[in-house]
């Protein structure tokens, strides 16, 4: 009778032992999953940033150098695609990082989303002179109505990069580099070879890499908006620009040039490059090629040289990119995160960054150690285009995205002849004007809003409070 | 109801409340939100303002959702009855008895198998102009190499091959069907001398044809909603003839950030689908055939 009473207990006491386990599995799991961090007292920092391989494990060592002079903050790094996408979500869902890292083109899209704390008041309070610490065109970019919201981590430039065997000497007295799209053309004339229907070398392709399909009115002293509330599409500069580009799959027959192209697939990081494999003598590239050349074609012998330009009074000129760093909105530590951003854009942060990633320095003094130490063999050049007053950036836009869209799909059209040049950026230019009055309307809406509430946040980290 | 209905009730609601839960929160309540949303301008961050029709209106007179529109609909009038008849035809004759059935069956089942990601890439590389397989095959019978993914003629047909990959699920679910109808309406069939056409026509498709429509109002619903591959192969280019209406809903969404004009592109792509549906099933509406009639 006792017996079977006990044992009818041990039944009716067997779910709750089972239910005990899992209780205690979850907390096991809440306690290793979920916090793995030490019981250090210091503030972690999550830090996201859109680099990966060595470009990724360069900023490591720079987060690690700080996270060792640290004893109240540790920088955790988290690489993240598609960020500036998971910035606005993660800002939305009230979880974003504390510090992040993004292309400055995004800036103008950002700020307009109300997606960034303004840095002006920790500049203030730290002080920061950007204007006089930081290349002009790359501390331009990191402003945008009237506020600094985020500081440049390195730089990058464009220039016209030649294989030194195929396209390496002057012919028939052109210039050498060319100066002049003229005289890139004349190059071209002499250089492309054809075997029936096929292209064997092309001197020069705009469609190569097609990354950056609004480019090519820079070259021609054009501009695709006015930087307030026009796009200036039609512009004869840019008109100019497109004609020139539809002026080389003409010569080479866009059958031709197409099956060239398309022979390799859309691969960069490849010995298949069109550039790499010794094909195409000369293409616009940045100075991240080195790195790219050394790995999969370490025979090729390249020079670099500024983009030939419409007008030789604008020789010289280059689109200059750089990345930067800034502060979501939401940050839960603000304060910890200008301090890291401080030491990531300060002189040793960014030259120890900058040399692991063979980039620009975008600060204007160099250390000397920096610049015997520096990888990249071009870099004094590179530098001279970023500082030249002709550097220009991406177009400041909110619109940024719908413009990228549009010009990709308006130089495919221009590239594969399926309409005029003016008639197809005359559509484009309309279909943006429209999209860009919208977008100006929400902003006269909203903007003295946000620039009070700007405002007083750069107030409160000027006189050194906590802002949250 | 008594109390013991109420306890089951109660039980059977608690069994399935895993799945009730998981309707409303993922799948009734972004529905619903995305209806509110279509009537509001929303970037995410900021509040939905609400606007009424005007992202509706404004859809009227966007070039490039009439780009994606059309390119969708002349994609999926392409590939619809390719599939269709491939599956159909491989079916029926995977159904017979021949040599290897059971190889060819798992042959032409495991492309379906392959994921959508990596089926894109091996296909870049299949229509690849220079290097590709399709090109060396039609050079064989001297074709001049097309440019299958550069050139705007052929970039959406090209978009059309990896589809018909996908028809192994669709051939499972056809051979399954024909399993089912009864041997003695054929052997009935060839008494009156019909052969292998007449009785395909006149004994198997109508036996078969609640299955056929199955398919083809889920293949209408598939090939409305492409994304994956020509995201991948071509993002939407060359100059947008192989921009489709969910890689534009995407686009606008998730790049452009403008979640209410998105939302009402969606209702529209949802009201398109329903549209084709009803046609679909009104056209063949005669022709179907429930065994239970």
């Amino acid at each position: 009778m006792l017996a079977g009473k006990t044992l009818r207990c041990l039944n009716f006491f067997r779910p709750s032992k089972d239910l005990s386990i899992f209780l205690l599995s979850m907390a096991l799991v809440f306690l290793t999953g979920c916090n793995p961090s030490t019981n250090e007292d210091r503030v972690h920092l999550t830090y996201w940033e859109k680099w990966t391989g060595f470009e990724f494990e360069a900023m490591q060592k720079v987060v690690d150098q700080f996270n060792e002079t640290q004893d109240d903050i540790f920088v955790d790094l988290l690489s993240t695609s598609q960020i500036e996408r998971k910035i606005i979500v993660s800002i939305a869902g009230g979880n974003p990082p504390d510090v992040a890292g993004i292309f400055s083109e995004f800036v103008p899209v950002l700020v307009q989303m109300n997606a960034l704390y303004p840095l002006d008041g920790y500049l203030e309070q730290a002080g920061i002179d950007g204007e006089k610490d930081f290349i002009n065109s790359y501390w331009k970019v990191c402003n945008y109505e009237g506020y600094t919201w985020a500081l440049p981590t390195t730089g990058a430039a464009l220039a016209f990069h030649y294989n030194k065997k195929t396209f390496g000497e002057s012919i028939n007295g052109l210039s050498f580099p060319p100066k002049t799209l003229d005289e890139l053309d004349a190059y071209a004339e002499i250089l492309d070879a054809t075997d029936h229907d096929r292209i064997v070398n092309a001197t020069f392709l705009p469609s190569e890499p097609d990354w950056w399909p609004f480019v090519w009115p820079l070259f021609f002293g054009g501009e695709l908006w006015n930087g307030k509330d026009k796009i200036t599409l039609t512009s004869d500069k840019v008109v100019k620009a497109y004609e020139w580009v539809a002026s080389y799959s003409e010569r080479l027959g866009v059958e031709r040039v197409q099956a060239f192209r398309g022979g390799f697939g859309d691969l960069f990081a490849s010995p298949q490059n069109l550039f790499l494999s010794g094909k195409l003598c000369s293409e616009l590239q940045g100075n991240w090629m080195q790195t790219f050349v050394e790995k999969y074609a370490p025979d090729l012998e390249y020079g670099v040289a500024p983009m030939p330009t419409d007008t030789e009074d604008l020789y010289g000129t280059s689109l200059v990119e750089c990345d930067i760093i800034f502060i979501p909105k939401g940050s839960k530590h603000p304060d910890e995160a200008f301090e890291f951003i401080q030491y990531v854009t300060g002189q040793d942060g960014i030259e120890a960054f900058t040399t692991g990633l063979r980039s620009i320095n975008p600060r204007n003094v160099r250390s000397e150690e920096f610049i015997q130490n520096h990888p990249n063999d071009n870099m004094e050049f590179f530098d001279s285009l970023a500082m030249s007053d002709k550097a220009r950036a991406n177009p400041r836009i909110p619109l940024w995205y719908e413009m990228l869209d549009e010009m990709k799909a308006v130089f495919d059209k221009i590239w594969l002849h399926k309409g005029e040049p003016y008639e197809v950026l005359k559509e484009a230019e309309e279909r943006l004007q429209e999209r860009l009055d919208r977008d100006l309307r929400t902003w006269d809406r909203v903007k003295d809003v946000r620039k009070v509430e700007w405002d007083e946040f750069v107030e409160t980290t000027r006189q050194g409070a906590h802002p949250l | 109801m008594t109390r013991g209905d109420r306890q089951k009730l109660f039980m059977g609601l608690l069994f399935i409340s895993p799945w009730i839960i998981g309707f409303i929160l993922f799948l009734a309540y972004p529905i619903a939100a995305s209806l509110y949303y279509s009537l509001c301008h929303y970037s995410v961050l900021a509040e939905p303002v609400y606007v009424g029709m005007e992202n509706y209106t404004s859809l009227l007179h966007d070039s490039v959702f009439k780009v994606a529109l059309v390119n969708t609909l002349i994609y999926a009038a392409m590939a619809l009855p390719i599939n269709m008849l491939m599956a159909l035809g491989l079916a029926v004759l995977m159904h017979r008895p021949i040599p290897g059935r059971g190889i060819f069956r798992t042959m032409f089942f495991l492309p379906s198998l392959v994921p959508l990601v990596a089926m894109a890439i091996l296909w870049s590389w299949l229509l690849n102009t220079e290097y590709g397989l399709v090109n060396y095959l039609l050079s064989l019978v001297n074709v001049p190499p097309v440019d299958w993914l550069g050139s705007t003629q052929w970039s959406k047909v090209s978009m059309v091959f990896p589809t018909t990959w996908g028809v192994g699920g669709m051939i499972v679910i056809y051979l399954a069907s024909l399993q089912e109808v009864p041997l003695h309406l054929y052997e009935a069939a060839r008494l009156d001398g019909a052969r292998f056409w007449r009785q395909f026509w006149h004994v198997t498709l109508p036996l078969i044809s609640p299955v056929v429509y199955f398919n083809l109002i889920i293949t209408i619903i598939q090939l409305l909603q492409v994304f994956i591959i020509p995201y991948i192969m071509t993002k939407g280019g060359p100059a947008r003839s192989t921009l489709f209406f969910v890689q534009y809903v995407y686009d606008t969404a998730f790049r452009f950030l403008r979640m209410g004009y998105a939302s009402a592109m969606a209702w529209i792509l949802f009201l398109v689908i329903l549209g084709l549906t009803l046609i679909a099933t009104w056209a063949t509406a005669k022709r179907i055939y429930y065994s239970a009639e």
